[in-house]
């Protein structure tokens, strides 16, 4: 057997298991288990969601994590930081507090050894830039979130784009979220909605719009017009927040791409992901020569949870299994 | 909104202490959040609306009245912890209470509309429940 011809390795985010861990049936023992069982061997964690007593995080809970990963034979891979620019209802984050809150958290995902950290989509690009040397001194890659609804040519990311290019920073860069491949609107997402009381009409309407790859900012009117309830509004709201472009376009932006959010709403039982064609985003991976991790990203639970049991441990193990094939891992 | 609306106030959410009804309450949002995201507590203990400026909660340890939550930014509240509210309501070992909860949780980093005005994740809580003594 020859050997890939890529560098491209597979992990997790934890976060893909938030309605198990919600419910108290996995921990983040659990969690880290499963992933490793998955061979989704790279681990990304939200500290805010799984270390008790955040921001604080005690020895104990280091000493476990080290423990768990040599365990499960596991390596920590991402941290996700938050950036609460409304922390006060009275004021807005002063500059100077954004960019101790991001130090924050950079030390936090020194604690865990993990080298990268996601910077959410709302981090303003001089925060980043201020940021960067901190982050390059503890080891530690920023790389910003592309997520649906932003993309390569959008003025935020153009800012961004701009500083990363300018700077030359090596602690900065870029973390794509596969939910901007998202090329058919989520069924999981519109069965929701009908069984929330959308009207079948305009359901219709709306995912035919978004998977014509048509006008769904007007969406908002028609449904007005057509006397939409809330549940309508609902989705046609959501089909303004996915947006479906060309994968190619990570390719001019290669070398800053550290990290893939591999976000997904359903695996189906045939083994591919209902809305975004990774078949066709993992090749563009591999010609880049991208070699960091695609990271399970799973949030479909919130659309099944008011009528099936969530499982996502067998979403992400369905999402590892075509990760695998498509990596030429497996056959 | 959704079913795990069901998760924020438990069957064993109730405890009768000498001071009134505490109220064990959980997050419903996927990440630990700073005291101040506790922008609404709309409370009615059996048809009784409670009045926001009689509560007060225990996070961490820390009591805060409520009215005083909003300079708490450095106090999070984790996703797995109850956060206990403390109301006036008399009760006793074995009672049962009415509880209606409305609860309105700011989301600092998720700001809407031209005003930048965070979103707030509600959820809505009905539930018939027994309060519990006291553990001493």
């Amino acid at each position: 057997m020859s050997a890939p011809a890529h560098q491209i390795k597979r992990g997790v985010s934890l976060y893909s298991f938030q309605e198990e861990y919600f419910l108290r049936t996995l921990s983040v023992e659990d969690c880290i288990r499963v992933a490793g069982e998955i061979g989704a061997r790279g681990i990304e964690i939200i500290p805010e969601q799984m270390i008790p007593g955040f921001p604080h995080v005690s020895d104990e809970f280091v000493e476990d994590w080290f423990a768990w990963m040599e365990r499960y034979g596991t390596t920590p891979v991402a941290t996700d930081l938050f950036l609460d620019t409304k922390l006060h209802p009275d004021r807005w984050l002063t500059r100077e507090e954004q960019v101790a809150s991001i130090c924050r958290d950079v030390d936090i995902a020194v604690r865990l050894g993990a080298g990268i950290v996601r910077a959410i989509i709302n981090t303003p690009p001089e925060v980043m830039e201020e940021a960067a040397p901190y982050a390059e001194e503890q080891g530690v890659r920023l790389l910003l979130e592309v997520h649906a609804p932003f993309h390569y040519e959008h003025p935020w990311i153009l800012e961004h784009l701009e500083v990363m290019h300018r700077t030359g920073s090596p602690a900065l860069g870029l973390m794509p979220d596969m939910g901007t491949y998202v090329e058919r609107f989520p069924r999981v997402v519109s069965e929701r909605a009908l069984r929330d009381g959308a009207e079948p009409e305009l359901v219709d309407l709306i995912v035919k719009t978004y998977d014509d790859h048509g006008d769904t900012h007007a969406l908002m009117d028609v449904v007005n017009y057509r006397g939409g309830g809330p549940a309508d509004f609902g989705l046609a709201r959501q089909a303004t927040h996915y947006i479906w472009s060309e994968p190619k376009a990570m390719l001019e932006h290669m070398p800053l791409i550290g990290h893939i959010q591999a976000k997904f709403y359903e695996m189906t039982d045939d083994g591919v992901e209902y809305s975004i064609p990774y078949d066709r985003i993992v090749p563009v991976l591999v010609e880049g020569g991208f070699d960091g991790h695609l990271s399970s990203e799973y949030e479909g639970n919130r659309h099944i949870q008011d009528v099936h049991p969530v499982d996502s441990v067998e979403q992400v193990r369905r999402q590892h299994a075509m990760f695998a094939r498509l990596l030429g891992e497996t056959a | 909104m959704g079913p795990l609306d069901d998760q924020v106030v438990r069957a064993d959410s109730l405890t009768a202490t000498p001071d009134g009804l505490d109220i064990a309450v959980y997050s419903h949002w996927y990440r630990a959040l700073p005291l101040p995201s506790l922008a609404r507590v709309d409370l009615t203990v059996d048809g009784r609306r409670i009045d926001p400026a009689e509560l007060s909660v225990t996070v961490n340890g820390t009591r805060h009245p409520l009215s005083e939550v909003a300079s708490a930014g450095d106090e999070y509240w984790f996703t797995t912890d109850p956060l206990v509210l403390h109301t006036p309501v008399e009760t006793a070992p074995g009672r049962e209470h009415r509880v209606q909860l409305l609860l309105g949780l700011s989301i600092p980093y998720i700001l809407t509309g031209p005003d930048r005005v965070p979103l707030v994740a509600p959820s809505a809580t009905d539930k018939t429940l027994t309060a519990a003594g006291a553990r001493s």
